[in-house]
């Protein structure tokens, strides 16, 4: 079992710097999510961890084994590929027992292996098909069932599900996640998925121009995001201008906030005095919609009129006026049927978690 | 409605006749002399007379010897090649430099520069380090010709193949040379055999460059017949040779395009 720690790494293709001082620490057994959009640099740090890619400054550590320029063969990685790369001219087992001939294994050995490999991927029999007699979802079994067959000490997952319809995503995702558990392999996977990320995760990294933006735990991200990228990127998120108040001295990381006329208690942003301009931000589904006349709690309350209702089936989706503002909220749950066609009435919006930011800034 | 449809299949039937004509007049020649070669006589005769596979065992004793030689000349000028265009093709398609379309240009325009100026340059060449009328040296020079032939379908090749096939293998503990041998090049070998084949067809009918060099120690097919030619005409027996030449060239061509594919032979045959 093997921690990953990079240090410092940089990558330049001509004048575009992809990836710029990023460090990361991976624990033995833990899965890290390199999370962000195309461009960001994500998968250059991936290829850079598996040799694939050399760097142009920084270190890489498997351990406390420097590996810079130790080559691919010897890094005792598995890497799966965004396009898979099954090797077209070879039958399923001969794709999947690749590694381990490369490893002089004995021929019983390989048998044995391969097969368990293929149950695990809950492949078993397809050992004499070629890749393109499989589907799609198949294909990536193979590929993943090629990729833990050696053993490896690391996984590098190069955003493997991009290519695959949702539910099939979904499926395979859980089966990551359950391989994960099961072999306990330190795992790097690259996505722009925030849901897959969110699914899979032990630890986060959102990525944004070559720069690691935020990292944490999902429920940090999503909780308390550094920066506006990162509220941005993760999830769906309402951008209000407000004005830091007093601290409050009660609960400690609180701060209050004055936006849309009203005073709202709002964590993080550690580092905002009284007076700052910043942003509040609140997630469509922590905003509580109830008509106008209802009786709810009073604190934190606002009244806005329905603008736009889009009625999904799971969810109906508001987008509500209140002074200058416009207020996405979503009602999930039986209440949203009452909000079908509600364009122009008066509700009273409930606004629960609320975070902070800097304006125009990081945290 | 009926009209539509009457229209359609004249219209069809004009393509027809149209293809057909154009094909018959660029086979015409051909097949012309090949029939000749069945026939008796000294000279192309009209009407022919006698129907014979004489003119065949006729050439059988000079004209085999120079065959052979063409054959081996083609197939050397094409494995040289092969061994020469496979790494120049994966650098191309692999690595982006500065001036690598300007370097694709140059390596494609042999057979786009007037072929006596390449001749003559061989010729002067050649005379000065004494690789006239050598079997290596008109390989060389043959290989040299073929070159555009053989790199077109590597470079299709290499092209469609993903890089991350070789990256895989990498991964999975290959060496470079192991991954290169065990995964890319049986992936690029349709390309690679279409190029060793079109090389093989061209190096095999080459005559203009190859009449400057050869001498009379590695006298082959193409220029045979050009000697026979000045000394006898055309007669049924240069017929007959003309047709061998025709033959191996037809085969070799039915392997390329119902076997490989006209994937790698595109901009070359097709």
């Amino acid at each position: 079992m093997t921690a990953v720690r990079v240090e410092k790494l940089t990558k330049a293709f001509g004048k575009i710097v992809a990836v710029d001082s990023v460090s990361l620490e991976v624990a033995d057994g833990q899965l890290a999510i390199l999370l962000g959009p195309s461009g960001c640099g994500k998968s250059t740090i991936l290829r850079c961890i598996a040799g694939l890619a050399e760097s142009d400054a920084g270190n890489i550590y498997f351990d406390d084994r420097l590996v810079n320029d130790v080559p691919t063969a010897r890094r005792k990685i598995g890497f799966l590929f965004q396009r898979l790369a099954l090797f077209p001219h070879m039958r399923v087992f001969d794709n999947v027992a690749f590694g381990l001939r490369m490893q002089r294994r004995p021929k019983d050995e390989i048998a044995r292996r391969v097969k368990g490999a293929l149950a695990l991927v809950q492949l078993p029999g397809f050992e004499d098909r070629y890749p393109r007699q499989l589907s799609g979802g198949q294909q990536q079994r193979v590929a993943l069932a090629r990729t833990i067959v050696t053993d490896p000490d690391i996984l590098l997952f190069d955003e493997p599900l991009s290519s695959l319809d949702a539910k099939l995503r979904d499926e395979l995702k859980t089966e990551i996640r359950r391989l994960h558990r099961q072999t306990g392999k330190t795992t790097i996977y690259v996505t722009h998925d925030q849901g897959e990320a969110f699914a899979i995760a032990d630890k986060v990294y959102v990525m944004h121009d070559g720069r690691v933006e935020q990292e944490g735990t999902p429920l940090d991200l999503y909780a308390s995001p550094a920066s506006p990228f990162v509220a941005a990127f993760i999830g769906t998120n309402n951008f209000i201008p407000a004005v830091a108040g007093p601290r409050d001295p009660t609960q400690a990381g609180l701060i209050q906030v004055d936006a849309l006329g009203h005073r709202f208690p709002a964590t993080g942003a550690e580092t905002v005095r009284e007076g700052d301009p910043v942003l509040l931000l609140v997630r469509p589904e922590d905003i509580g919609v109830l008509a106008a006349g209802a009786s709810g709690p009073e604190t934190n309350a606002l009244v806005g009129r329905i603008a736009v209702s889009t009625f999904t089936g799971t969810s109906t989706y508001l987008e509500v006026a209140v002074s200058d503002q416009s207020l996405k909220a979503a009602v999930h749950g039986p209440g949203r049927f009452d909000f079908i066609g509600s364009v122009g009435r008066e509700v009273r919006l409930h606004l629960s978690r609320c975070a902070v930011i800097r304006a125009g800034g990081g945290a | 409605m009926n009209s539509v449809r009457r229209a359609r299949r004249l219209g069809k039937l004009a393509w027809g006749v149209y293809l057909g004509g154009l094909i018959t007049v660029l086979w015409l020649i051909f097949v012309l002399l090949f029939a000749h070669s069945f026939f008796e006589g000294v000279t192309l005769e009209f009407p022919p007379r006698g129907l014979t596979l004489a003119n065949y065992l006729q050439i059988t004793s000079q004209f085999f010897p120079a065959l052979r030689m063409s054959l081996l000349l083609g197939l050397c000028a094409g494995i040289v090649n092969m061994v020469l265009t496979i790494p120049a093709g994966y650098a191309l398609t692999r690595y982006s430099f500065k001036g690598q379309n300007l370097l694709n240009a140059f390596f494609l325009a042999p057979n786009m520069v007037p072929a006596i100026s390449l001749a003559l340059g061989l010729l002067a060449l050649y005379s000065r380090v004494g690789m006239l009328d050598t079997f290596w040296g008109l390989t060389c020079a043959l290989a040299i010709v073929t070159m555009p032939y053989m790199l077109r379908p590597v470079l299709a090749a290499f092209h469609d193949l993903d890089p991350s096939l070789e990256e895989a293998a990498w991964t999975l503990g290959a060496g470079r040379w192991r991954a290169f041998l065990v995964v890319t090049l049986p992936l690029i070998g349709p390309g690679v055999l279409a190029g060793l084949l079109l090389s093989f067809i061209i190096g095999f009918n080459e005559f203009t460059i190859i009449i400057f060099l050869y001498g009379p120690k590695n006298l082959p097919a193409s220029v045979w017949l050009w000697n026979m030619l000045f000394m006898y005409g055309i007669t049924p027996q240069f017929a007959a040779a003309v047709a061998v030449m025709q033959l191996v060239s037809f085969a070799v061509l039915y392997v390329l395009v119902r076997v490989i594919g006209r994937r790698y032979l595109q901009g070359v045959v097709f």
